[in-house]
């Protein structure tokens, strides 16, 4: 990927919005495609074999996130949702059901692409898993279960660690508080929103975590995200 | 002699006797026809009852048809005057047309107050017999009893029942129309102030932004050339700003809509007061660089069980409205901590305050406050969709002005502490 420019597809029907985000995009570095259905973007999937995908729910031929359960039942490429803001629930549909993150509209084009590289990188991390992950000065051992944040070491309880494992796992993504209550706490717990509450709480004080570098930030109504 | 004394004894007794069953009798009958008049009346009483219980015309008229039909046995009807005519509103067992003999039998009992139809001297072929339900002042509808098979005469105790049932009636259905009536006026004015204040709250917040937007963009476009480089970013500076004010405002005018039709359904999970607080003040704090936000956090602060996202916006609105009007302020604050059994947030500043005689309306949809020496600033909307959202979480908002040496305002948002959930957190808290 490095060689060539990422490929980018758009899928939305108003033709302003894609009218702008071509001209952004492709001022940024990517090769953009553009559908405006859901048939079209599922062919264009396909056919084009896309990089990362901006996808809007609202779609005039069907629901957007039959398009996310097409590309999910393909792979794992990235998938950034356009949604409004008071719309929370569709929100945390889309990313129980794999996006990767989304934007609230309307939104800045510096917002826009600072979460498409996230979710490459997000992306390329995965493939080539690392042993030890690091973000500023914070280091987590995976293997030897090990936190640092620079020098000092920091000791969590299973549960705690289990948490940041999670995290870790996934950085860069917003993960529902579904998918952390599942993974962390079990299938039972999965509307406990009370363990994740504490837990994130705790995890932030030992982390020193402060206002301006919460480290994991949380993502108002929709659920956590790993810087 | 013995005899004729046997005899007028006997005689006696016989007298006696028959008196005494006769008197026996009329005692009986007496005794039936006081249950029969304690039964009427109970019955009347328990009508009375309900119809002052019924809250709407429909509830009262359902309990009117619904008496009349217990009493008679007959299907019974109700029609009440609609657009010029009248129109059927209720009936037992139900009914929704009449034929046009039984329509023009209503009607005539409806324009004239006198009974018509069936056993009547008005339209008597018709099948029904209505009875018009009069107040002191005018005809307000019409009750009709269908005559039936087995007993085709409508009997006169029944029908004075009937009459007394309507006089009661009457007396409620005009009370209702008028009290419907006067709320209907008082709604009606409500609701043009409102669409008045919205009209001038959406011509002046759209179209000032819009106007902004509109004169850069169109300037960039057009003399591009012209421009130096500082001029060209601060017009791009300008277009950013304006169009985060209209997405702030419309966000504003849709949370209050969902407010004014009931569609606010909060989630009630649970949350930590400070992890909300923080993620509000970092929100702010992201745009607003000239005063810093100092939080403090309560020691031990309990769960909350209320919904993220509207806590939050409740936040971010009173820290914005402080940095925004607390002209002057030098200190911001935001703080949460527990007091009597409730969980208390608390937003500060330290400017100039809020005069005294606006802290009451300052709830109010599209009030602001005006100052002699500048123009009202925001839409009115922000802290009447803070009270919206924190009554449909069940909590309290409160201002205080001035706070400290005649300067400062302060929001005071409280929730009432619950019970909390599962003892494990408890322990894992203690490590």
């Amino acid at each position: 990927m490095s060689e060539r420019k990422p490929r980018i597809l758009v899928i939305d029907d108003e033709p302003q919005i894609l009218r702008f985000l071509r001209t952004s995009l492709t001022a940024n570095g990517y090769e953009v495609i553009e559908a405006g259905t859901v048939a079209d973007g599922r062919a264009l999937i396909n056919k084009e074999q896309p990089d990362v995908i901006v996808l809007d729910l609202g779609l005039p031929d069907g629901d957007g996130k039959d398009v996310l359960r097409h590309v999910r039942a393909q792979g794992e490429t990235p998938v950034l949702i356009l949604s409004a803001r008071d719309r929370e629930a569709e929100k945390v549909e889309a990313l129980d059901l794999g996006a990767d993150d989304y934007v609230n509209k309307p939104f800045g084009i510096e917002e826009l692409t600072a979460r498409l590289r996230a979710a490459l990188r997000h992306r390329l991390r995965q493939q080539g898993e690392q042993p030890i992950f690091k973000s500023g000065d914070l280091s987590v051992d995976i293997p030897r279960r090990i936190v640092k944040r620079g020098e000092e070491l920091i000791h969590l309880t299973p549960k705690e660690f289990d948490l940041l494992r999670f995290f870790v796992k996934h950085a860069g993504k917003v993960l529902t508080q579904r998918q952390i209550l599942q993974e962390v706490w079990g299938p039972a717990h999965t509307s406990d929103a009370e363990y994740l509450r504490v837990y994130i709480g705790q995890l932030r004080r030992k982390l020193h975590a402060t206002r301006e570098n919460p480290i994991i930030e949380t993502e108002q109504g929709v659920g956590y995200r790993l810087k | 002699m013995d005899d004729w004394n046997d005899v007028l004894t006997l005689s006696v007794f016989l007298v006696i006797g028959v008196i005494t069953g006769l008197l026996a009798g009329r005692v009986r009958d007496q005794a039936n026809a006081a249950q029969a008049r304690a039964d009427a009346l109970q019955t009347l009483f328990d009508f009375s009852r309900r119809l002052s219980a019924s809250a709407t015309p429909d509830a009262l008229l359902h309990a009117i048809v619904l008496q009349a039909f217990r009493l008679s046995k007959l299907n019974a009807i109700a029609l009440l005057p609609h657009a010029g005519d009248i129109e059927i509103r209720y009936a037992w067992p139900p009914e929704d047309t009449l034929d046009a003999a039984n329509m023009a039998a209503a009607r005539w009992a409806m324009q004239h107050g006198e009974p018509a139809g069936h056993a009547t001297a008005t339209l008597p072929s018709a099948t029904w017999h209505f009875r018009p339900i009069r107040t002191a002042k005018k005809t307000v509808g019409v009750l009709g009893l269908r005559q039936s098979q087995s007993d085709p005469l409508l009997r006169r105790d029944m029908l004075q029942t009937m009459d007394s049932i309507l006089d009661q009636s009457a007396v409620a259905i005009e009370r209702l129309t008028l009290g419907e009536e006067a709320a209907r006026v008082e709604a009606m004015a409500a609701t043009d102030r409102l669409r008045t204040a919205l009209m001038s709250s959406v011509s002046h917040d759209l179209r000032t932004p819009l106007t902004t937007i509109m004169g850069s963009a169109s300037t960039l476009r057009q003399d591009q050339a012209k421009l130096p480089e500082g001029a060209k970013d601060e017009l791009l500076l300008a277009i950013v700003d304006e169009t985060k004010r209209l997405d702030q405002y419309v966000t504003n005018l849709l949370n209050m809509s969902r407010l004014e039709a009931g569609e606010l359904k909060p989630r009630r999970e649970w949350l930590d007061p400070a992890e909300v607080l923080e993620s509000a003040a970092g929100r702010v704090a992201a745009r607003a660089s000239h005063v810093a936000i100092d939080t403090r956090i309560g020691p031990t602060i309990p769960l909350l069980r209320a919904d993220f996202m509207l806590l939050e916006t409740v936040l971010v609105n009173l820290l914005d409205n402080a940095l925004k009007h607390g002209e002057g302020a030098e200190h911001v604050s935001a703080s949460v901590k527990t007091h009597n059994d409730m969980i208390v947030f608390e937003v500060v500043d330290d400017g100039v305050g809020i005069p005294p005689d606006f802290l009451d309306r300052l709830f109010d949809r599209f009030f602001r406050v005006q100052r002699s020496d500048s123009q009202p600033a925001g839409s009115g909307l922000g802290l009447s969709i803070c009270k919206g959202f924190v009554e449909a979480m069940g909590g309290r908002i409160e201002v205080k002005s001035p706070v400290t040496q005649g300067k400062g305002a302060a929001f005071v948002v409280s929730f009432p502490m619950e019970a909390q959930p599962a003892t494990e957190l408890a322990e894992a808290q203690a490590q």
